[in-house]
């Protein structure tokens, strides 16, 4: 469901990418939907809704960047609530970071790709 | 519609001659179709919200989304419908800015992605691709204009036979007694986007019922007397 992300990854990635806070609440995957970008939580509320239960996602864990990559329909709905704050990881983010000159970050983004 | 059933190459797309990327070559489409996310929106399900940050670019392929903002108190106001083949959330792209209305499926709609980078890099590769967003905004800077107009200078039943025009022109099909409205918004939609209560609509549609101008099947709304509604709208050109 949701991806653990090393704390070095997840400063590599605030420098590559631009932190967003999001000011509405909003679906930002729905279930039977493949994600458009997957999201790391920095901060905030990301919450997954299962049937009738729902979980929060704990910050420093990334969701729907698997599903993204492999471009299969994620299994649940989520959303996001005012003041969180992400980093969006979209496609073409995953592929630049595959080439990136760091090992870790080349591994990290191979290991979703290629897991497609 | 299963996902399977999902058209997978741009080059299937039904609305392939109405979208931005109408003259691209075979080898472009193939790319695309290979970086697109293409999902199925259900009716209510919103594809962004306003306040909230851009991602890419929407392209319709089937169905049809309303475009709205937010009022005082909450009230949702449309400012915008789009159909098949027209883009969403470009202008967010271009002027690096949040979304400043939200985009929600109306009935099942069929929508591929393209997130930002990859579509501002195309653009840059691919002068036709600008070429027909900006004929988008130019079409869609003219039609607010006119709504803005309209708002200021007509009175709701002149707005109501205008808008019974511009969905007989976008979203209709022939039948027996005229011309039937296919796409369905409830009296709530169509009064949010004229700008006026449900009340007031229902009061302008029983007079155009009652003049014989427009006619109801089922849940569609039938226009019988196109030339009459002309007339009624009251149009400038």
């Amino acid at each position: 469901m949701t991806t653990e992300i090393d704390k070095d990854i997840i400063n590599y990635l605030q420098g590559f990418c631009s932190e967003i806070v999001y000011e509405r609440d909003e679906v930002i995957i729905y279930e039977g939907h493949v994600p458009r970008v997957g999201f790391v939580l920095l901060e905030g509320k990301l919450e997954i809704i299962m049937s009738k239960t729902k979980k929060e996602v704990s910050p420093n864990n990334a969701i729907g960047v698997k599903e993204l990559a492999s471009k299969e329909p994620f299994k649940y709905t989520v959303k996001i609530y005012p003041n969180t704050k992400v980093l969006p990881l979209d496609r073409s983010t995953l592929i630049s970071l595959s080439k990136a000159k760091e090992e870790n970050i080349r591994n990290f983004a191979n290991e979703l790709l290629l897991s497609a | 519609m299963s996902k399977e059933s999902l058209p997978k190459k741009c080059q299937d797309c039904p609305s392939l001659m109405e979208g931005v990327f109408c003259d691209l070559g075979d080898e472009s489409l193939n790319e695309l179709s290979a970086h697109k996310i293409t999902n199925l929106y259900k009716k209510g399900q919103t594809l962004f919200v306003e306040g909230n940050p851009p991602f890419g670019l929407y392209c319709i392929s089937t169905g049809n989304v309303k475009v709205s903002k937010l009022g005082s108190g909450g009230r949702e106001n449309i400012v915008r419908l789009a159909g098949a083949g027209d883009v969403l959330g470009h202008r967010s792209i271009f002027t690096d800015q949040y979304y400043s209305a939200t985009a929600t499926a109306l009935e099942d709609t069929r929508v591929c992605f393209l997130d930002k980078k990859y579509i501002l890099e195309k653009v840059g590769k691919e002068p036709s691709i600008s070429k027909h967003i900006m004929f988008r905004l130019g079409r869609d800077l003219g039609a607010s204009e006119t709504k803005i107009a309209s708002l200021s200078q007509k009175s709701v039943f002149e707005r109501t036979a205008e808008l019974l025009l511009l969905l007989s022109a976008s979203h209709s099909e022939k039948c027996d007694e005229g011309k039937k409205i296919t796409l369905k918004l409830t009296r709530e939609e169509m009064a949010s986007y004229l700008g006026t209560s449900s009340e007031t609509l229902i009061r302008c549609l029983s007079e155009l019922k009652s003049e014989d101008v427009v006619g109801q099947e089922g849940k569609n709304i039938v226009i019988k007397n196109e030339e009459k509604l002309v007339e009624f709208a009251n149009l400038s050109y």
